[in-house]
């Protein structure tokens, strides 16, 4: 069966001053359809730097990824955009971005705009999803701006799961400050995921946010490495990368 | 009714754009209204261009009616009313329809009122026009009295029924306002300064019983060309035989110098507009692309984000192009309704405003393009090498940066453009025009190296002075950004329209001043019809000359004779002095020829002086002799000199009054010029010559400097509105440099909290602020002086060349300064409450991003 | 040298519908030559207590005593002065000035407190040399690594002598062992210098390298416990 996501010696590089880092270095790695992956991995280990090449929203330097069977790498942007706005969701905390003013429901609605829904459809749509998430309908019409750190991720959840996605790509969703909090919220998205059968590709530096998942993998010095039990954390492999640069 | 642009529902565009306007309200406020008064300044500027020359060929159409030709009178005299009835009755014509047109005065309870008399009978109603409307059955009825239009209606405070003062030819007589006319009935002709009498009664107010001066006829059908030629065997080279709508033309040559200066200013007032709205949405860039970034991260393609950006941009250039073209409405009413008060003399135009349909959609256009362009920017972002959040990843804020190859580039083509515009102008002075508006764009090429070369003069000052403000500021100024290019560009260009024009102004002023003064100084007193004539109304002496001669005090009275005559294209100010004054030709107007040598030759007859552009249409040099078109017929002149057109843009000529006494067959003076005996003061002298000439309301007796001075100020409220403009632009340009620039500051705050931390104290970063933008305003305000001082130099030598006004260029760096110092006042005055507030962020915004 | 000394001190911040007790009955005292660290997930008033400290915030009540000042009585001016002289801080958007050599970036305090230029220049060029970037002084931070822009933004912190040392996240934006370099390198520093630092961090990678670590919690103080105790307990 072919897997929903799949990297195939993808490498990435980055401009760093007047220097390249190599962030990632010939990385491979599948999804299976309803599966969920875990990337566990410190600051600049390349973590993020993955999963937006999963979602398409960057594109590799060489290798090639392939959605559905189709490699995004040669996909149009506007065929990418499409499936942004279908196929797959992309998630990050630190992208958050809202205008103050609107409601949480219409900031919801808004996202489905481009599918060509009408604010009414659209905002039927968003209320639904947001009752999934938890946020009942009092919620749906606070301002944005009100939200507690908590509330926001639900939210940025409602609006991702809203576009019906078959892949879920998150970048440290949940940063809150309450642990309580982030095991909630963990547990929301893990049976949000298995009732839809999303895929779900999940990055963080905390192990608490990985629980659950089907498979676990690190990444660290443009390597990933994974693990064949769930729950075990493999060495984190040398650094190569000094040498590297110090060559070259 | 909801369609789908590229994929999203027009609902949806409304929504996002709503979203957008309660959450960068100011932003967009701030863009708008950029827009608003870039639009405002060109529709101010074209209304004040159309209106002149449109509401006098609404005044012309409506008297002309559907005549096609006219036999005119070459003199106020006029010509025997026997013409006119001789006319109708010429084989090919329809109507025939005789006119008397005097200048006269009206004084009623609240004031006097210049204007034109128009004489007419009943048979101008079958022309159509205001006849067949007003005059026919159920029209008004034709007593003996005056219409007049409500505009001089207001102004003299006379109401129908009351009796008013008509002033003509130096007689008063008094007349019953017979009706009071408004626009909705009379259109064009309701603020028009004119009066409307039935021809018998103009005839005996004027005196001129039996004479009309115009006969209108329309030409039954085919049968033009027949009755112009038998028209012209009736006028017998006596008589001109024009087009009826000839007073236009003449009108559109007279007023051509206003038309092409407003020109001029109307482009650099679209440049200007143009930069203030693309400075105000470039400021919007950074959070607009973030905007962009989210909605591509939502799935929104390349093409749905086209045509949101479009909308929004379309949507608010409409909305402020709108609110602009009401505000340049309201700045044409206030500033723009004064005719220049020479041209009133010689053509009655009223004060109508006419906003025609085609200005407001050009002046609109311009707006929503201005918004088009500057709200393409996020469009960057679309480009394939770039991420889709590449937005979310730029914190520090892209301002594009000009690369020295650009900046360098950009100054050679300034520098070759100036060359070009010289090398142009030299050879072809009628492309001033031209030449001022590329010259305007210079500015805006210099700019960024004159910002490259302040960038390096302060970081070497920084290195040697200390001053902790000029390091903040020589970091920011490093490098040439778009930005403050765009910034300091439009104080460029409102420095260099101020300088330009102002400049030329002072020029002309000074020019005509002298040239004035040169005229009026022949005699210590003038006796004439007053009002702001340029001395061309005659009127019935009755023997004031005598009685004047033998008054105290008077050493000697001269007959002094004027008036217009229209040759080809140009209405012609006709000078003829009497041999006795002191000068005949002023000196500081001459142009070719001997003064002592032509003064012999004036006063010994049958020579002229003729202006500078008479002489080239005609190819006239000194010595050479024409034929000019008399009431008596033709007549020829040796050409003694060449002079400036002496402050009447068709041109002058200047003869001897026994001259003109043969030629238009009448003694009557347009003035009386007194010379007062050696120890008479000019008061008394005034006194002596009223007492002398009795009471006569007609006639106002004005010293030299009296008449000076009404001369000085009738020059100056003509070009007062196009000063008025120009400070208008300064202002402008001043408030939406130090917005834009609070807004560039405000947006800076989390640097300047950052410098805060570092130990920077309030007092420190806010001299850093006000340095920078005073930097910014200077960079602007030099190039745009210097440019400006030589589009002044360039303006002065068209209005010599092209237009023959006497304008002597003189470089007036007090004016200069005082626009520099003007724009850099109130923009940093704007700027020091925001900079203040910016300077005093709390640190707390340099840890949030 | 000095002592930083915090006895109770309290910050509220208006924060919507809500009041925020950011810092909530702080004590702590920090001698000369001790490097701490204030470790503590986002949002539990680390932060502000690093303002209380940089005196860019007063307390609403409790004092903040740096070397016998109470540094909560400061006015404008003072609390820029304090900074100017005293106060080295680094944090993690470091804002350096664009298109500014690092060398210039580095004097910005010293200009600041009236030094000409090339004075500046040469009383920062020794720290540029001392966080090892000798040999790229006249870079601009365009070319810089984000590492290198760190260092910039330490040895800026650094050049005017302070005696009082304060970092926010200075390696949020660095990988692993730059971090550990980074933060080393403060340390030493204030061992060598004797002078307190405080070191304000949610990576608990970094508590590895201060002398003793303070766990913030919901505005609350935990007890400054060694390294490796405080660690385990999360």
């Amino acid at each position: 069966m072919t897997p929903l996501l799949s990297f195939v010696n993808v490498s990435k590089r980055y401009p760093d001053g007047g220097r390249e880092l190599l962030v990632l270095d010939r990385v491979s790695l599948e999804i299976e359809a309803g599966c969920s992956i875990g990337v566990y991995g410190a600051r600049g280990s390349g973590k993020s730097t993955l999963l937006r090449l999963a979602a398409g929203i960057a594109l590799p330097d060489s290798g090639a990824v392939c959605f559905a069977g189709r490699d995004t790498t040669r996909m149009t942007a506007g065929e990418r955009s499409r499936l942004l706005r279908g196929a797959i969701a992309f998630m990050s905390a630190e992208d958050w971005r809202a205008n103050p003013g609107e409601s949480v429901v219409d900031h919801v609605a808004t996202s489905l705009g481009s599918e060509g829904l009408t604010m009414r459809e659209a905002r039927r749509r968003a209320l639904r999803v947001l009752d999934e998430v938890g946020v009942g309908a009092s919620g749906a019409q606070a301002p944005v701006a009100s939200l507690s750190l908590t509330s926001r991720t639900r939210v940025m959840l409602a609006r991702a799961l809203a576009r019906a996605p078959r892949l879920l790509v998150l970048d440290e969703p949940a940063s809150m400050p309450n642990l309580g909090d982030r095991d909630r919220f963990y547990t929301l998205l893990r049976s949000a995921a298995r009732e839809r059968n999303i895929a779900l590709l999940v990055a963080s530096e905390e192990m608490a946010a990985l629980q659950g998942v089907g498979v676990l993998m690190s990444i660290a010095d443009g390597e990933l490495c994974s693990t064949e039990e769930p729950g075990t954390l493999l060495q984190l492999p040398s650094r190569r990368r000094a040498a590297r640069e110090q060559s070259g | 009714m909801n369609p789908r642009i590229a994929g999203v529902r027009l609902s949806m565009l409304f929504h996002l754009y709503r979203v957008r306007l309660r959450s960068h309200a100011v932003q967009e406020l701030l863009a708008g209204s950029g827009i608003a008064v870039g639009v405002a300044l060109v529709l101010g500027v074209l209304v004040a261009n159309t209106s002149l020359t449109s509401s006098a060929g609404d005044l012309v159409h409506q008297v002309v009616g559907s005549a096609r030709l006219q036999l005119a009178a070459r003199s106020p005299a006029g010509f025997d009313r026997r013409l006119a009835r001789m006319s109708e009755h010429l084989p090919g014509v329809r109507v025939a329809a005789a006119v008397l047109r005097e200048n006269v005065a009206v004084v009623g309870p609240r004031g006097r009122e210049s204007l034109q008399l128009l004489g007419v009978t009943l048979e101008v109603a079958k022309l159509g026009g205001i006849g067949r409307r007003n005059f026919g059955p159920g029209g008004f009825s034709f007593s003996e009295g005056l219409i007049l239009p409500a505009s001089v209606a207001a102004a003299t405070g006379a109401e129908p029924g009351q009796r008013v003062t008509v002033l003509a030819r130096g007689e008063a007589h008094a007349v019953t306002v017979s009706a009071v006319v408004s626009s909705t009935t009379f259109g064009a002709l309701a603020s028009s300064p004119v009066a409307i009498t039935p021809l018998p009664v103009a005839q005996r107010l004027t005196g001129l019983q039996g004479r009309v001066t115009q006969v209108l006829v329309q030409p039954q059908r085919g049968s033009q060309a027949r009755v112009a030629g038998e028209l012209r065997t009736l006028a017998a080279g006596r008589l001109d035989v024009e087009p009826a709508e000839n007073e236009l033309r003449l009108l559109a040559q007279a007023a051509k110098p206003n038309d092409q200066s407003s020109s001029l200013f109307a482009s650099i007032s679209v440049m200007v507009g143009f930069l203030l709205a693309l400075n105000a949405m470039l400021l919007t860039v950074p959070e607009r692309r973030r905007f962009v970034a989210d909605l591509r991260m939502q799935g929104y393609d390349w093409r749905q984000v086209l045509v949101l950006l479009g909308f929004q941009a379309v949507v608010l250039g409409l909305v402020a192009s709108a609110a602009g073209v009401l505000l340049g409405d309201l700045l044409s009413h206030a500033f723009f309704h004064h005719i220049p008060a020479y041209l009133i003399t010689a053509f009655p135009i009223g004060t109508q405003e006419v906003l025609p349909f085609r200005t407001i959609l050009l002046a609109l256009g311009c707006g929503v393009l201005a918004s088009v362009m500057a709200s393409l920017s996020p469009i960057a972002d679309l480009r394939p090498s770039r991420t889709t959040d590449a937005a979310f990843r730029d914190r520090a804020g892209a301002t594009e940066i000009l690369a020295r190859r650009t900046v360098l580039g950009l100054s050679i083509a300034g520098a070759a453009l100036i060359a070009l515009i010289t090398v142009l102008v030299l050879a072809e002075a009628s492309l001033t025009i031209v030449g001022g508006v590329a010259l305007a764009l210079t500015t805006l090429c210099a700019i960024p190296s004159l910002f490259a070369a302040v960038g390096r003069v302060l970081r070497w000052t920084g290195e040697r002075v200390r001053s902790s403000a000029l390091i903040v500021v020589a970091s920011e100024l490093r490098v040439v950004t778009t930005r403050s290019v765009a910034l300091a560009g439009v104080a460029a260009l409102a420095v260099y329209g101020s300088v330009a024009i102002g400049g030329a102004r002072v020029d002309l002023l000074r020019g005509l001043d002298s040239n004035f003064n040169e005229y009026l100084r022949t005699a210590d007193i003038w006796v004439t019809t007053g009002g702001n004539d340029l001395t061309t109304n005659a009127f019935t002496a009755r023997g004031a000359s005598a009685a004047i001669a033998r008054a105290p005090g008077i050493a000697s009275v001269r007959t002094y004779q004027g008036g217009f005559l229209d040759v080809g294209p140009r209405r012609l100010w006709i000078i003829a002095r009497p041999a006795g004054d002191s000068s005949l030709i002023p000196s500081s107007q001459l142009l070719h020829g001997s003064l002592p040598a032509a003064t012999r030759l004036l006063r010994g007859g049958g020579w002229v002086g003729i202006s500078d552009g008479f002489a080239a249409e005609h190819h006239l040099r000194v010595g050479d002799s024409f034929s000019l078109p008399t009431p008596t017929g033709q007549a020829r002149f040796g050409v003694a000199a060449i002079t400036t057109n002496l402050g009447w843009s068709p041109g002058a000529l200047i003869m001897n009054a026994v001259d003109y006494r043969r030629h238009w067959h009448t003694g009557d003076p347009s003035a009386l010029e007194v010379d007062l005996e050696a120890n008479v003061t000019p008061a008394a002298g005034r006194r002596a010559v009223e007492r002398a000439i009795g009471y006569r309301p007609g006639l106002r007796v004005q010293s030299f400097r009296e008449r000076q001075a009404q001369y000085a100020a009738d020059s100056r409220q003509g070009l007062h509105a196009l000063s008025e403009i120009a400070g208008m632009l300064l202002i402008a340009a001043a408030l939406a440099v130090a917005s834009a620039l609070s807004a560039a500051i405000w947006q800076r705050r989390a640097r300047l909290a950052a410098l805060k931390i570092q130990g920077y104290d309030t007092a420190q970063l806010w001299r850093a602020v006000l340095l920078e933008s005073a930097i910014v305003l200077g960079v602007g305000c030099a190039i745009g002086a210097t440019a400006g001082v030589y589009g002044h130099a360039l303006a002065s030598r068209w209005l010599r060349l092209t237009t023959g006004f006497p304008a002597p260029f003189a470089l007036g760096l007090g004016e200069v300064f005082l626009t520099f110092a003007l724009l850099a006042i109130i923009a940093l005055a704007v700027l020091s409450l925001p900079g203040l507030a910016a300077a005093r962020a709390p640190a707390r915004a340099a840890f949030q991003e | 040298m000095g002592t930083l000394e915090l006895r109770d001190v309290v910050k509220h911040y208006a924060g919507g519908a809500e009041t925020v007790k950011a810092v909530d009955g702080v004590s702590l005292t920090v001698a000369g030559g001790e490097f701490i660290a204030l470790y503590g997930p986002s949002g539990s008033g680390k932060t502000t207590l690093l303002m209380l400290a940089a005196a860019l915030a007063s307390p609403d009540s409790g004092s903040i005593l740096f070397d016998g000042r109470d540094i909560g009585e400061f006015s404008e001016r003072d609390g820029a002065r304090y900074r100017r002289v005293d106060v080295g801080f680094v944090f993690q958007t470091f804002h350096l000035l664009a298109h500014t050599s690092a060398l210039d970036n580095a004097t910005i305090k010293l200009t600041g407190d009236g030094c000409t230029l090339r004075e500046a220049r040469r009383r920062a060029l020794p720290w540029l040399e001392r966080v090892g970037l000798a040999e790229r002084v006249e870079q601009t931070p365009e070319t810089l690594s984000m590492g290198e822009r760190q260092r910039v933004a330490i040895a800026r912190a650094l050049a005017n002598e302070p005696r009082l040392l304060l970092a926010d996240e200075p390696t949020g934006n660095l990988d692993s062992r730059r971090s550990r370099e980074v933060i080393a390198l403060m340390r030493d520093i204030c061992h060598e210098r004797a002078i307190p630092g405080v070191l304000v961090t949610h990576d608990s990678d970094a508590t590895r390298f201060v002398d003793r670590v303070y766990t913030l919690r919901d505005g609350h103080l935990a007890d400054g416990m060694d390294p490796q105790l405080a660690a385990s307990s999360l």
